[in-house]
This record gives C-alpha cells, sequence and structure tokens, in this order.
C-alpha cells in the first residue's frame, strides 16, 4: 500500500520514528527493500538512516534538470551542472530560470519525455531539411512547451512528501468486532502470516515451520502478535486519529475487525470501507506506535475525543445502556459497573451522562481507565440491548395521533402543519410504549438519530424546493413511501447537500495540507511550499545554496532521525 | 489581392517561404481542427499538422493541379495521422 496519510499532520505532531519507518526503512523503492523480509526473519532490524529512499528518488530527478543534491555533513548542498545529454535543436527559455536558456535536457524515461524527443527529431529535421521560418518557428514552439511539461512533470510537490509503497502491509475490507478490547484488531489469516512471517521464523530459528504453518508455528505467531503493535490506516486521513495502533490478533476471514470502541475514531461505518494495516518492524518504530498511536495514547493526546463523542458507548450500547437505567434495579447494576452513583435526570440516563461520566473517570484515573470503563458500559448495553428484545416495526408510529396534513400547496398552510407536527412528534414520552417507544428512546438518549428524522419517518415532509426552485409539498413519508415525483423533488436537496459536503472536504483537506506546511526556510522546505519547487531547486543550485536541514521535517525527509 | 491556393504551390515550389507562410495561416487552422478530430489529442494533432505542412513544402510539385488543394492537404493530413494513430 502507498502511505502518504501520515504526511498531512506534520512530522512535530506524530511519530517522527514511524514516518520514518514507513518512508524510508519499509520504503518499497529503499535500495535494500528486496532483502527486508530475509532481514527481519534473521533478527532485529535498524532504522534505515540517510539518505533516505525518498531523497534518493529526488536526487535522481532533480539530476535530469542539472541540479546536483550532495548530502553532508553541513547538510544538502545544491550545485548546478549542465542539464541531460539530450541535445536540443534550438535552445528554448529554462522552465525554472527566467534569465536562462536551455540547451540540454536529461529526458527520463517517461511520456513526458519521449514528447520532448519526439518534438526534438521534428525540429531537427525541418532545420535539415530548410524549412520556412513559420514552420521552425512552430516547432520550436511545441519542443519549447514540451520540455516546460517534461519539467512540470520531473519535480512536483508530491515528490517531496512522506509518500512510498510499504513493504509489511496489506489492505482489506473492515468489520466491527464487540468481543475485542480497545486495543486489539483481528488481521486475516493470510495477511497475518505474510506480515508476522518472518518474525515467527526469527522466534523459531528457521522458516520450515512457518512455511508448513505448524501448530507450533501458529502458537509462536499468535503469541509474537499479541505482543507486537501494527497500525491501521483509513483514508483520506483527515484526524490524527485516522492512524492508530493495535495489538494484532489472527483471524478467520478475509476482513480486518476492528474493535467496535475505535471505529468512530477512525470513521469506520463499515459499508464496505476499506483500511490498511503497516507493520513497523524495527524495535524503534514499534514503541513508537504504542506511545503515540494506541487508542490510550490518543486520548492522553487529546482528552476532547470523549467531549467530541469518539469513545462512548454508541448504537444498540447506548440504546440498552438508557433502557437499563430506566429501572431502578438496572440503574444499580450501571452503577456497579461505573464504580460511582448514578441519577437519572428524566426518565433515564442519556449519552450526556456516559460522556461526563467518561471525562470524570478520564481527568481522575487516566485515559485507560476511561477507556476500560466505556468497554464496559459498552458491554453492558449490549447485553442489556439483547435482553430488550427491541425492535421497529415496519409501521411505526401507527398508533400515534398525528394530525391531518393540508390538503391543498398553500405555503403557510404546510409551515404551519410542519411546525404543529415537530412539536406533536417531540413532545412524546412514553418511552415504554413498544410501538414509537423504542425508536423514540434510540433519538432521545443519543443512541441513534433525532427528532427530525423521526418525523420525516411517521409523516409528510412538508414543503420542499424542487428542481426548479419551487416550493412544493411532500405530502409523504418514509413510513409510507414516496411517489417519484415527490422523490425527485425531494432528492433535489439530499444531492445539493452531497455536493456541499464533498466541498467540505476538499476544504478540510486544504486546510489540513495548509497547516502541515513546513515552516523552516531551508531549500527542501521552501521547495514543499511552492507550486512549483523546481524553481526553488534551481535557483538554489544556481547560487550554490546549502540546506543546513535546521527544521524537522527536512531532517527526516533526508533520513536523519534526531 | 488574394492569391489562389495554386499560385502559391507554384511559388512554394520555387522554395518561396513567404508564399509558404500564407498558406500555412490559410489552413493551419483546419487542419489542425481535422486532426484533433481524428486524433481526439490536441497535443497530437499540433504535431501532426507540423508534419503535414513539412510534406507540402517538400512535396509541392507532387499536387497534380487537377482537383482543389484543399482535398489534398486534407489527404496528407488524413493518412498521417492515419500512421499516427497506428504507431502510437
Amino acid at each position: 500500500m502507498v502511505v502518504s496519510d501520515c504526511d498531512e499532520f506534520g512530522v512535530e505532531s506524530l511519530a517522527v520514528a514511524l514516518i520514518n519507518e514507513f518512508f524510508n526503512t519499509c520504503s518499497a523503492i529503499h535500495p535494500d527493500a528486496d532483502s527486508l523480509a530475509d532481514r527481519v526473519a534473521k533478527g532485529p532490524v535498524s532504522p534505515a538512516g540517510a539518505p533516505s529512499a525518498g531523497y534518493l528518488a529526488l536526487v535522481n530527478r532533480l539530476g535530469h534538470d542539472g541540479v546536483v543534491a550532495s548530502l553532508g555533513d553541513e547538510g544538502v548542498a545544491f550545485k548546478a551542472k549542465r542539464s541531460g545529454d539530450l541535445k536540443l535543436a534550438r535552445a528554448v527559455a529554462h522552465p525554472w530560470l527566467s534569465s536562462g536558456m536551455l540547451s540540454h535536457v536529461g529526458v527520463a524515461d517517461s511520456a513526458e519525455g519521449e514528447a520532448v524527443q519526439e518534438a526534438n527529431v521534428r525540429l531537427e529535421q525541418m532545420i535539415a531539411n530548410g524549412a520556412p521560418q513559420v514552420l521552425v518557428e512552430r516547432a520550436t514552439d511545441t519542443l519549447s512547451e514540451r520540455v516546460q511539461e517534461f519539467y512540470a512533470a520531473l519535480i512536483t510537490r508530491e515528490h517531496l512528501r512522506f509518500e512510498s509503497r510499504v513493504l509489511f502491509s496489506g489492505r482489506s475490507v473492515m468489520t466491527p468486532n464487540k468481543h475485542f478490547k480497545h486495543d486489539q484488531i483481528g488481521v486475516p489469516e493470510e495477511m497475518a502470516w505474510a506480515l508476522f512471517g518472518p518474525f515467527a521464523a526469527r522466534e523459531l530459528g528457521s522458516d520450515i515451520e512457518v512455511k508448513k504453518r505448524s501448530k507450533k508455528a501458529a502458537q509462536v505467531l499468535d503469541g509474537l502478535m499479541a505482543r507486537m503493535w501494527v497500525v491501521g490506516t483509513r483514508a483520506p486521513a483527515l484526524s490524527p486519529t485516522s492512524l492508530m495502533a493495535f495489538h494484532p490478533v489472527r483471524v478467520a476471514g478475509d476482513a480486518i475487525q476492528v474493535p467496535i470502541l475505535c471505529s468512530k475514531l477512525m470513521d469506520g461505518d463499515f459499508d464496505g470501507d476499506q483500511m490498511a494495516l503497516i507493520l513497523p518492524v524495527t524495535e524503534e518504530g514499534q514503541k513508537s506506535a504504542q506511545d503515540h498511536l494506541s487508542i490510550v495514547a490518543h486520548l492522553t493526546r487529546d482528552p476532547s475525543l470523549i467531549g467530541r463523542e469518539k469513545v462512548h458507548p454508541m448504537h444498540d450500547a447506548m440504546f440498552g445502556l438508557a433502557h437499563l437505567s430506566m429501572t431502578d434495579a438496572g440503574l444499580k447494576e450501571l452503577e456497579k459497573v461505573a464504580g460511582e452513583s448514578l441519577t437519572r435526570r428524566g426518565k433515564f440516563l442519556d449519552k450526556k451522562h456516559f460522556i461526563a461520566l467518561l471525562e470524570r473517570v478520564r481527568a481522575g484515573r487516566g485515559s485507560e481507565a476511561a477507556l476500560d470503563l466505556s468497554e464496559r458500559l459498552q458491554r453492558k448495553g449490549f447485553e442489556a440491548a439483547q435482553q430488550t428484545g427491541a425492535s421497529m416495526g415496519a409501521f411505526l408510529g401507527g398508533s400515534l395521533d398525528l394530525p391531518e396534513p393540508p390538503e391543498g400547496d398553500g405555503v403557510d398552510e404546510w409551515r404551519s402543519y410542519v411546525d404543529e407536527m415537530a412539536a406533536e412528534v417531540s413532545q412524546f414520552n412514553h418511552f415504554e410504549d413498544d410501538e414509537f417507544g423504542v425508536i423514540a428512546m434510540l433519538a432521545e438518549c443519543g443512541a441513534r438519530g433525532n427528532w427530525e428524522q423521526l418525523r420525516q419517518y411517521v409523516a409528510p415532509h412538508g414543503l420542499v424546493y424542487n428542481a426548479a426552485r419551487e416550493l412544493t409539498p411532500i405530502r409523504h413519508g418514509w413510513r409510507d413511501g414516496l411517489p417519484v415525483d415527490e422523490l425527485l423533488a425531494r432528492t433535489v436537496g439530499a444531492r445539493m447537500g452531497l455536493a456541499s459536503a464533498l466541498a467540505e472536504m476538499i476544504e478540510v483537506s486544504r486546510d489540513v495540507a495548509k497547516q502541515s506546511a513546513p515552516s523552516g526556510y531551508g531549500v527542501l522546505s521552501r521547495a514543499r511550499r511552492s507550486d512549483n519547487p523546481g524553481v526553488v531547486f534551481a535557483r538554489a543550485a544556481m547560487k550554490g545554496e546549502v540546506d543546513l536541514l535546521a527544521d524537522a521535517y527536512s531532517r527526516l525527509f533526508v533520513g536523519i532521525v534526531d | 489581392m488574394n492569391q489562389s491556393d495554386a499560385e502559391l504551390i507554384q511559388r512554394i515550389m520555387k522554395r518561396d517561404s513567404e508564399a509558404f507562410a500564407l498558406l500555412f495561416d490559410r489552413y493551419i487552422g483546419h487542419v489542425t481542427d481535422h486532426l484533433t478530430r481524428m486524433l481526439r489529442d490536441a497535443g497530437a494533432a499540433d504535431d501532426v499538422a507540423q508534419e503535414v505542412f513539412l510534406r507540402v513544402w517538400n512535396r509541392a510539385d507532387q499536387w497534380s493541379g487537377a482537383g482543389a488543394f484543399q482535398g489534398w492537404l486534407f489527404r496528407i493530413a488524413t493518412n498521417l495521422a492515419l500512421n499516427h494513430l497506428r504507431w502510437h
């Protein structure tokens, strides 16, 4: 898999050793990549140092445009040399140096490089054939454009990111597992042998048993997996918790199994979501994963995760807790789990109550205690929800005494109706009612949904803007089903909602990228901030500049881990 | 007064680059459009268009003068476009 996610948050906020692990030690383009699995099987592997795989790739690319970068004790020195071996039929303006002309290009093996060669051959032929000026000028312009395109593709900001295909990684669909502790993750059988097999071979002294997948090898494998950390990541990574470290557990099947407590942290709603697992192979990488990316480390770094509703019991579990708390006996059971007395403010304890409880525990006894409690409450909640036997009827809300919808299309009468309906539905408080009480409690306790969604389920939706931007009444609710014309009118808003959600996501990505831009003034930092990094390198080479690698990003990029 | 295609070709056969420039300006847009439609690639169409006019310069004497010059020009363009599609 390709890792670029860790780049989004800046090196300061994440584990430096881990970025070096993914970008350098385990990079598929590292010169020693082919022997990594063998080295792991033979003994402990040290983190790769400078020059990093990504830096070497950059140096190679810079060489094509006449920039020599050399890493020494002082930092990275940039020098100019004549560009590559292809002599241009006519010199063209240097794409990166406004005052310079380019007579030679070091065309790399790429589509853009081939295009330069073709354009150059054509111009040579025209000059050799004594073609008229108008044709020669046209061919020269084409050559100049092709050179520009070649240079634009040669060095981009992507080449300066911590991005690499990573060895010792795998990807699969993720599913929830309610039996796992918050620091465990289920690794599919095949993936487990592929990722951890070399470690088992090291422990067994040879890979013979591992290849046979013998009982003894399986025992060793399971034992070492329980001690190790593997990093799970989801794309797009828009928050630090998109990278989380877990203790792996070998499971049957093909899916990666995630503890329920972590599903919201990883933005998993299990509708086919995929997840990648990356195994740090060095001791430093393992320690870094535990110290920075375990759920305990995340919560310690950011206690607001509780308040932001990321690690509390949710959905069925929350419903079960609320339901249990309705009786005095149930409340006592919960007090036993919580280890303190609990007081109902209404008919039951709701989400806010449990979040406040978890915040108190975290502040008093630490992150691990808060997570353990959240997990115990979650188990209790699931158990209680199961015991209620609660379900949702197909004709939900049929027992409600709701006002009749208007017969006409008048905007005012429909507005009044919707207001009256909203008030009617939200005043419902017969939560013991088997018919509407179950789903009403789901909304009221914060387990799932809200009152507005319930209203739209049982009653006409009211006024919406159709595709012609006219207010039109939707006379049905989801329970009864919408006729085609109403559904089309209703989905205009849904489509607009999707579009704005997408726009919002792009905006968030931009903000994250901006926040993580390196702040240093060395050549590498400036290049990474620039829209056209090649210009930065070319100018640095012309001046003979040395990047002293004063900032963390630049040091890490070249492979120096402090 | 605008010179006809035939008159310009006569001059081109005598290596008159001014005449070539006039003919080039007259037809480069049409030829490039035609090639873009065939190749569905503006960059490739521009490349092939240059080869078409280089061929006009080198082989102006091969136009018999019997049909319209435009027909001959577009036949060259079509053949070169087909060659391009064959080799790319």
